[in-house]
């Protein structure tokens, strides 16, 4: 169990700041939801947690340990796991092997070692956990398929089985849904708060209103960059700025939208009550 | 197919396919009628190592070295001129070269695979262009463009493997401990690391991988593989000239990874036969050797991406598998 | 008068070669991301060609055209018959096939054009002009005169002309160059034309000085090579300056310390030039550390 403390971070694109002195606390084993509207700088949020994108200001802390200047695989082996957006699959791996590159960094075995073969109980170890991670996905039936013979929902599932493996403190999705047909998003949801539950604090990256609701202990949500509110799924539903943010009218412009008629947008942030299932499909084209 | 799937499993498969093959190659001495045939048996295992040596650098690492004949040359040259020139026991020699190559492509590494990119390529073709330069005109130690002669014979435990007999023994041992450290590399954590990179190092990076750690330890043990090979080359010819290692000889070496499968466990094996026998057929040719040889290159590349061994594989595991449902049905029989 | 300017002199004269060999490499490196092998088989084909025309009786302009033209086409059929197969052309796939390009090319040259080395007359005569003591053979003004008059064509052609910049972009962002209408293959096939005809002319230019022979072209090539990482892979201005720092470098490095070390002197320069300034003397750094 682990707590992720991002304190007045900023990221830079040149003249771009993409992330604007950003700060949050997700607490030990609670879901945080980070949301906002497309371009609020989420994904390099991310990116700058797990060390991709280098921020110009700011800290990251996990457990009270500033982890801001380790690369990314120093992040990672000190149990800050991620799926991406994109996936970043090993396409000609199989899908077991896959998985057991999660294990990476929990493998203590060195290379001379690998290389004399002196390491079979931990790699037999690996192997078990593995498949343990893909059966909790429900891809134990694929494990020998190459990564790339998956179709996309079974390809983000493997994504989170693969960080799962790693033993995470903390583990950042990244639209774990974008994508997954609708049948199988509860499914997912409830992988995620099973996750949860054996005590991974989660920071939670989604476009689907319903969900965030649904499953977040608190929410954070982002405008151009920046922090804009953050508390309560109810409350943040409730917040006129969250409202305007969404819908654009942050400014009093656009008269006559009222919040709630527009459709198939993600003003189910505001009314998430509202949402059944239409708002659900937006993250499919994001 | 549901049958599970394990690298564990793999690794041992690959294992017994080596132990059955190299037990299949100590037929070779007795098959060769002459010296001649026999030695190309020795310098097909000396063939392996260079290109199963960059098959783990190029083909599972995703990055090119094309100093590969260059390690190969340090290799032939560290140990001759020790032994030669210094009177040192040739096994003594054979362990220098093997770590004087690892080290020199530490030295090469360190700085050129901290850059993202294909900057290695371009790091390994200077230096084999050095080393190029340094075996020819350095003519009081290596014998210059004449070469370097009267390079003794191996003697290992009271053991003289001067005749081709003999050699071929040690040079098998060599081959096939080669094998086995890659199969068993291959399907270990670290080698895991190493594909992972090569595919993706954002991916890596979020597995906790070292991705330069990764390509660095690759390199290495390509270019160490290379230096093993080239101290055995030397002692076996007692011979070396300097054009046996330029950047052409490299870029062989390069085609032969491809050719036999980049990335595949078992194109060394495919690469290294014809690595050892096109030579001899490409004679045939006689002027127009380079250009049979050039387009052979295209039609690989173009056509056969996956080399030999993709092609092979497949009928080889379908064979397998009658095989096996063979030798069910007859066990089943009553 | 000390052998140093005729040093910087003989320096400058290589060094231009040099750089129109990089201005090649550059070339395709920007628009496949690859190290083109073939560039300095290129160069020793247009050297080849010109002489064979020579030796036909063809006046000297004419064989020179003919070893541009020659080499031009061999550069554009190498990219539509043999690259354009590629189901996905890395960089990593293109730079082998080039390397089999090369080893063809190399071959073809010496099966039709012969193994013995050739030669061409200078251009203006050999007479060496006698300038203050300052000996120089009249072909060396040729080639600065001809380099310079490159370099400011291709300067003006990427800056100024529509294909010039259609091919940057494509360079610099496929997808979006398509979207414009702009066809990458297309600029790819330019690409290729260009710096063979390049590679050609200065194998041309350069063999009254130095002679030419089927194998000639890859030493010349990694010179060229080397003068590109020098400058700055994929910049033209860097392709100048490299190309005239190398020539210098060898040519101070062979006269004053040692002839037999000379070729490992662009190596040494590549190596250094990787590990303390991997973008290039007039590169800013664009290169990404891990």
């Amino acid at each position: 169990m682990a707590s992720l403390q991002i304190d007045d971070l900023c990221v830079d694109f040149g003249g771009l700041r993409a992330v604007n002195a950003l700060g949050f606390t997700a607490a030990e084993g609670t879901i945080k939801g980070v949301i906002g509207p497309n371009g609020a700088g989420k994904t390099t949020l991310f990116n700058a947690i797990s060390g991709f994108v280098r921020p110009s200001r700011g800290s990251v802390r996990l457990d009270g340990i500033d982890i801001s200047t380790l690369a990314s695989h120093e992040r990672a082996s000190r149990g800050l796991s991620r799926t991406f957006q994109n996936l970043q699959l090993i396409p000609d791996m199989s899908v077991l092997e896959n998985v057991m590159l999660g294990s990476h960094a929990s493998l203590r075995a060195a290379w001379g070692a690998s290389l004399l073969g002196l390491a079979r109980r931990e790699e037999l170890a690996a192997e078990a956990l593995a498949l343990e991670k893909l059966e909790l996905l429900g891809l134990a039936d694929r494990s020998a398929v190459p990564a790339s013979d998956l179709g996309f929902a079974d390809a983000k599932l493997l994504e989170i089985a693969r960080a799962l493996a790693g033993c995470p403190r903390v583990l950042l999705l990244d639209e774990p849904l974008a994508g997954v047909p609708l049948e199988e998003q509860n499914r997912v949801v409830e992988i995620v708060r099973a996750i949860n539950r054996t005590g991974v604090t989660i920071v939670l990256v989604e476009h689907n209103m319903r969900v965030v609701m649904q499953v977040c202990d608190e929410i954070v949500v982002m405008h151009h960059g920046a922090w804009l509110a953050e508390g309560s799924p109810a409350d943040v539903a409730q917040s006129p700025e969250v409202i305007a943010a969404y819908l654009g009218t942050a400014h009093g412009a656009a008269p006559g939208t009222a919040p709630g008629t527009t459709q198939g947008t993600a003003a189910g942030a505001a009314y998430p009550q509202t949402d059944a299932a239409g708002h659900g499909t937006r993250g499919n084209h994001a | 197919m549901s049958q599970a799937f394990s690298p564990a499993k793999q690794c041992e498969r690959r294992l017994a396919t080596v132990a059955v093959l190299w037990i299949a190659f100590l037929a070779w001495p007795l098959l060769a009628g002459n010296d001649y045939v026999l030695s190309l048996g020795v310098y097909f295992f000396i063939n392996l190592l260079l290109i199963g040596g960059l098959n783990l650098l190029m083909g599972f690492g995703g990055q090119i070295s094309l100093c590969q004949a260059g390690f190969f040359g340090l290799g032939a040259y560290v140990s001759g001129v020790l032994s030669v020139r210094a009177g040192w026991p040739p096994h003594a020699g054979v362990a220098a070269a093997l770590i004087l190559s690892t080290v020199s492509a530490l030295a090469i590494g360190l700085p050129a695979l901290r850059l993202r990119g294909n900057y290695l390529a371009m790091a390994t073709l200077g230096f084999n262009a050095i080393l190029t330069v340094l075996f020819t005109e350095l003519v009081g130690l290596t014998g210059g463009p004449n070469g370097l002669s009267g390079i003794p014979p191996i003697i290992l435990a009271g053991v003289d493997f001067g005749s081709p007999q003999r050699f071929y023994y040690l040079a098998w041992a060599a081959g096939g401990l080669c094998m086995a450290l890659l199969a068993v590399f291959l399907s270990s954590r670290a080698g895991r690391a190493l594909r992972a990179v090569a595919a993706s190092e954002v991916a890596a990076a979020s597995m906790g991988i070292n991705a330069f750690n990764a390509k660095l330890l690759a390199f290495m043990f390509s270019a160490g593989a290379a230096g093993l090979a080239g101290a055995l080359y030397a002692h076996f010819n007692q011979y070396a000239s300097p054009e046996t290692f330029n950047f052409s000889a490299s870029v062989l070496i390069v085609v032969m990874v491809a050719l036999g499968g980049w990335g595949q466990y078992w194109g060394p094996i495919f690469g290294a036969a014809v690595f050892t026998a096109v030579p001899e057929l490409l004679h045939k040719f006689q002027d127009a050797e380079l250009l049979v040889f050039g387009a052979g290159m295209i039609v690989v590349l173009l056509f056969l991406p996956q080399g030999i061994a993709g092609c092979v594989a497949p009928i080889a595991t379908r064979i397998a598998a009658g095989m096996t449902l063979l030798a069910r049905t007859r066990a089943t029989r009553p | 008068m000390g052998q140093l300017p005729n040093l910087l002199l003989a320096g400058l004269s290589t060094g231009s070669v040099y750089a129109l060999v990089a201005l090649g490499f550059n070339v395709i490196f920007k628009s496949t991301g690859a190290i083109n092998f073939a560039q300095g088989e290129w160069v020793m084909m247009g050297g080849m060609v010109a002489a064979a025309g020579h030796a036909a009786q063809w006046p000297l302009g004419l064989a020179v055209l003919l070893a541009v033209v020659t080499v031009m086409v061999t550069g554009i059929l190498s990219e539509r018959v043999i690259l354009r197969q590629l189901a996905r052309p890395g960089p990593l796939v293109v730079t082998l096939v080039m390397i089999a390009i090369a080893i063809c090319t190399k071959s073809l040259v010496m099966l039709v054009l012969g193994k013995n080395p050739a030669s061409l007359p200078g251009f203006s005569g050999s007479t060496p002009i006698d300038w203050g003591g300052l000996r120089i053979h009249p072909q060396t003004l040729w080639i600065i005169g001809i380099t310079c008059l490159v370099m400011v064509g291709a300067h003006a052609f990427f800056e100024r002309s529509i294909l010039g910049r259609a091919m940057r972009a494509v360079a610099a962002q496929p997808e979006a160059a398509a979207l414009c209408g702009i066809d990458p293959r297309m600029a790819m096939a330019l690409a290729f034309a260009l710096a063979a005809a390049t590679g050609a002319l200065a194998g041309a230019i350069i063999t009254p000085l130095t002679l030419t022979s089927f194998d000639y072209g890859t030493v010349l090539g990694f010179k060229g090579f080397s003068a590109a990482m020098l400058g700055g892979m994929g910049s033209l201005p860097g392709a100048l300056v490299g190309g005239i720092l190398l020539g210098s470098l060898e040519s101070l490095a062979g006269g004053l310390i040692s002839s037999h070390f000379k070729d490992a002197v662009a190596f040494l320069a590549l190596l250094l030039t990787l590990f303390l300034r991997p973008a290039g003397v007039l590169g800013k750094g664009e290169v990404e550390r891990v």
